[in-house]
């Protein structure tokens, strides 16, 4: 990240000289690899699948029209969110009755390939929201995976879209759609790539990644739009997983049960991610009556158990996502109703303060503030801690359900909802005022409310 | 009850001037939101805690009672809004209820009887042409007792001190008030989404405080007191937040306002005025010409029904989808049929029926019900006298 700033600082001060030009061009060119290497985003939730990663110089204030748009441009409909690798972006998007997969210039905004594949709908879907895709890709090395609305689970070649492999797991292993679409993102495991089944026999499975085929099968758990996190906890791998009926985790080498914990049926509408709070705690938060839950997994002879510490109903996370800084969690808690910030802190359970104004949200954490995008399209960042929130700046860039939480990597922020994708440079020399933004009737002080 | 009955309970709402205002009436209340089913709740009211809306419809109950010797008037309102807030933490020792406020449209409170509800809501009863709302503000609660606490379940008892005001006059009233917290379950769901409040209160205020007439004459036909009976059902989710994706939230908004107007307010001129405007911004839209058309034709409560209105949206409906949608069709047969048409209903139905492929179960079988009833209609349209409306 600071490498970004130097190239910045660079090209304002640009040299007059052809050699210093040219031997700068190659620092730049050397930089932009390390850059990739280090600020790729290559899964649901970025780097460490906790919707938070490195920034800086995230300037705090915008034009009163929005950060700078780099570009946008009309993309399918579908919710998947987007992944990011050096000057390639990847996501889904719905074509008629068939699912595509998208390779797009991180620069211009302009299609590098495009896949498609046949993907009808089943009848006994409920499509009054769209059919998706509303899972993320994941890149693995050279691969791709992706996963639609109607669970074909594909690899594809990143560099041209081809597909190395794929299965229909609704028709191979009975895989749930849940009713609205299957929603849960891949996730990567050393040569194995994990998912959700949500079948009659089978939970969740692992699939070796350079031949597709299965390695390993869990019991039976039933379907969940979570997306499974990865971690360790006392030297051993746990893959956490959240599904309708239970809140799990696996070993990700066998798939075998390490610890278990079932839940009730108000708990079962869960789509928000674990969140797992290292050394040994995680949170899970549900809409619906769920609520929030926090765990402490203990290890003992070998054993794995997960004990309660609290529940906290008012904290409900539907779709969006969690994040965490130090002991406090921050959300977008609401249902059918009315949708706050929130955040909670971690120790008590108790709701530390909420804020109206902002819909359903889904928030990213990155250069000590958090950027949040509400299903209307409001983009705001804010400073937030166990105190209130401050809202620094805000801006309607997207219009309608935009429920895909936005990707950064490095100042650039890249976010979509059904109709439009987009790249915005929220850097403090992109948005150095001309014009900065007006403090918006959301931002004026610490306008929190318990 | 005798013609001579009604005539003295006239009598009774006419023969007293009103007393005059202590208050400038429902001030202090909230406003309606511009759809007009719920109550802008203050700010400062917003951030004490949990926001209830008081939810219109079949769940909310309230009934103005007064019974004297030789009468016994009883009217039902279901189309009061509100909202009541609760503090963001439950304590037992400590009030459930922090703030609260209704709005009853007059025109709503019904007794069963046309002759009585124009006395009672006319010009020498209630005045709903001059003060169309009864309201009710909460100013104080005290003495709170959990009685309950049971899954998640709360209920408490207490006592309300509160301002009433009917017509220009405001009084203070004290009474009881039950609530109950019910939080969300796939099971209240059935009842209505989010949590959920229920309040249910008695107040009883003397007749004469109000400005009814209590002398002797009067006395076989008016209670000293009256009492208005609360059963509200409320909830986290505002009646007015649209759950439908198909529905844009300006057009639901809009369709709303017409209602509250048409059937809360029974204000025809200011509702079909609202209607129409609405139906030229939706005039390209041929599922909310529909819903409006639908809406207008079988919302209950709506006493007076502008067929021409209504056919004017289902037939724009029917044009802009060529008159090729079963559902669109089946409503355009049923405005017919209200206009006294069963024949252009027949027609319209038929062609419903002929559509019908891949149409959704319900669908099909209430465009064949439809049906089967016009050409009944038709029959004996043909044989006779037609029977009475279905």
């Amino acid at each position: 990240m600071q490498r970004t700033q130097v190239r910045n600082r660079r090209t304002r001060t640009w040299p007059t000289s052809s050699t210093h030009a040219a031997a700068i061009v190659c620092l730049l060119a050397s930089c932009s690899i390390v850059e990739t290497a280090l600020a790729q985003w290559p899964q649901w939730g970025g780097p460490r699948r906790d919707f938070s990663c490195q920034a800086t110089d995230l300037a705090d204030r915008w034009p009163a029209d929005g950060p700078h748009k780099v570009w946008s441009r009309e993309i399918g409909g579908g919710h998947s969110a987007i992944i990011v690798d050096g000057a390639t972006l990847y996501t889904m998007c719905r074509r008629e009755n068939q699912d595509a997969v998208l390779a797009i210039d991180t620069n211009t905004g302009r299609t590098i390939w495009e896949t498609r594949y046949d993907a009808p709908t089943k009848p006994d879907m409920q499509l009054d929201f769209g059919c998706g895709p509303h899972a993320t890709p994941l890149l693995a090395g050279d691969r791709l995976f992706t996963i639609g609305a109607m669970v074909q689970f594909r690899c594809l070649d990143k560099k041209t879209g081809k597909t190395l492999w794929s299965h229909d797991l609704i028709d191979e292993m009975g895989a749930s759609h849940l009713g609205r679409g299957y929603g849960a993102s891949p996730i990567a495991y050393k040569d194995l790539v994990i998912i959700n089944i949500g079948s009659r026999d089978t939970g969740i499975a692992a699939f070796k990644q350079d031949t597709g085929e299965m390695a390993w099968k869990s019991g039976p758990f039933r379907g969940g739009y979570p997306s499974p996190v990865l971690t360790t906890i006392n030297g051993e791998d746990h893959l956490i997983i959240a599904l309708a009926g239970a809140r799990a985790a696996l070993d990700p080498a066998t798939g075998e049960v390490r610890w278990k914990v079932t839940v009730d049926r108000q708990s079962a509408g869960i789509m928000c991610t674990p969140l797992w709070i290292a050394p040994d705690k995680v949170f899970f938060s549900a809409a619906y009556g769920g609520g929030s839950r926090l765990f402490k997994i203990t290890a003992k002879d070998g054993q794995y158990t997960a004990d309660e510490l609290w529940h906290c109903r008012k904290m409900k996370i539907m779709h969006g996502t969690a994040a965490r800084v130090g002991d406090v969690v921050f959300g977008s808690s609401g249902d059918f109703g009315p949708t706050f910030l929130s955040a909670v802190n971690l120790e008590t359970g108790k709701i530390l303060w909420r804020k109206r104004g902002f819909g359903k949200a889904n928030l990213l954490y990155a250069d000590g503030k958090f950027i949040i995008l509400d299903e209307k399209g409001e983009l705001a960042l804010a400073k937030a801690d166990a105190e209130g929130i401050e809202v620094l700046s805000q801006a309607k860039v997207l219009e309608q359900r935009s429920w895909t939480v936005p990707t950064l990597v490095g100042p650039r922020l890249y976010l979509r909802d059904y109709q439009t994708i987009m790249a915005l440079d929220l850097s403090e020399a992109a948005n150095r005022p001309s014009a900065a933004a007006a403090p918006s009737p959301l931002s004026s002080g610490q306008e929190v409310t318990r | 009850m005798s013609h001579s009955h009604v005539l003295r309970i006239a009598l009774v709402f006419g023969l007293v001037p009103w007393i005059a205002p202590t208050a400038t009436a429902g001030d202090d209340v909230p406003a309606r939101s511009i759809a007009g089913q719920t109550l802008q709740v203050p700010e400062e009211q917003l951030d004490l805690g949990e926001v209830y809306h008081v939810v219109p419809g079949p769940g909310t109950q309230l009934a103005w009672t007064h019974d004297a010797p030789l009468v016994r008037v009883l009217a039902i309102c279901n189309r009061a809004v509100g909202y009541f807030v609760t503090p963001f933490d439950i304590e037992p020792d400590k009030s459930p209820v922090l703030a609260g406020a209704l709005r009853i449209p007059v025109a709503s409170l019904k007794t069963g009887r046309q002759q009585y509800d124009g006395e009672f809501h006319g010009p020498r009863a209630l005045n709903a042409g001059e003060y169309p709302e009864i309201t009710l503000r909460l100013q104080e609660t005290r003495n709170a007792k959990l009685t309950a606490d049971k899954d998640g379940r709360r209920s408490f008892t207490l006592d309300a001190v509160g301002e009433l005001t009917v017509r220009d006059k405001t009084i203070r009233v004290s009474f009881p008030l039950q609530v109950q917290l019910v939080p969300f379950t796939w099971q209240t769901m059935r009842v209505d989404i989010g949590d959920l409040l229920i309040v249910r209160g008695e107040i009883s205020v003397k007749t004469a405080d109000l400005g009814f007439d209590t002398t002797a004459s009067n006395k076989d036909f008016l209670a000293e007191t009256a009492t208005l009976d609360l059963c509200l059902m409320c909830s986290t989710v505002s009646p007015e937040n649209n759950l439908d994706p198909a529905i844009k939230d300006e057009h639901s908004r809009e369709q709303m306002r017409f209602f509250t107007l048409l059937r809360d307010f029974n204000d025809p001129e200011k509702g079909y005025k609202v209607g129409r405007a609405y139906m030229r911004t939706i005039w390209d839209d041929a599922q909310a010409l529909n819903r409006l058309a639908q809406a207008t034709l079988t919302e209950e409560d709506i006493q007076t029904r502008d067929l021409a209105f209504i056919l004017r949206a289902a037939r724009r409906a029917n044009e802009l989808t060529e008159f090729k949608d079963a559902a669109l069709l089946c409503t355009l047969a049923h405005v017919q049929s209200e206009r006294g048409d069963p024949e252009a209903a027949l027609k319209w139905a038929r062609a419903a029926e002929g559509l019908l492929e891949g149409a959704p179960q319900h669908v099909a079988a209430e465009v064949r019900g439809a049906l089967a009833r016009y050409e009944e209609r038709c029959k004996h349209n043909q044989d006779g006298p037609l029977p009475s409306k279905p």
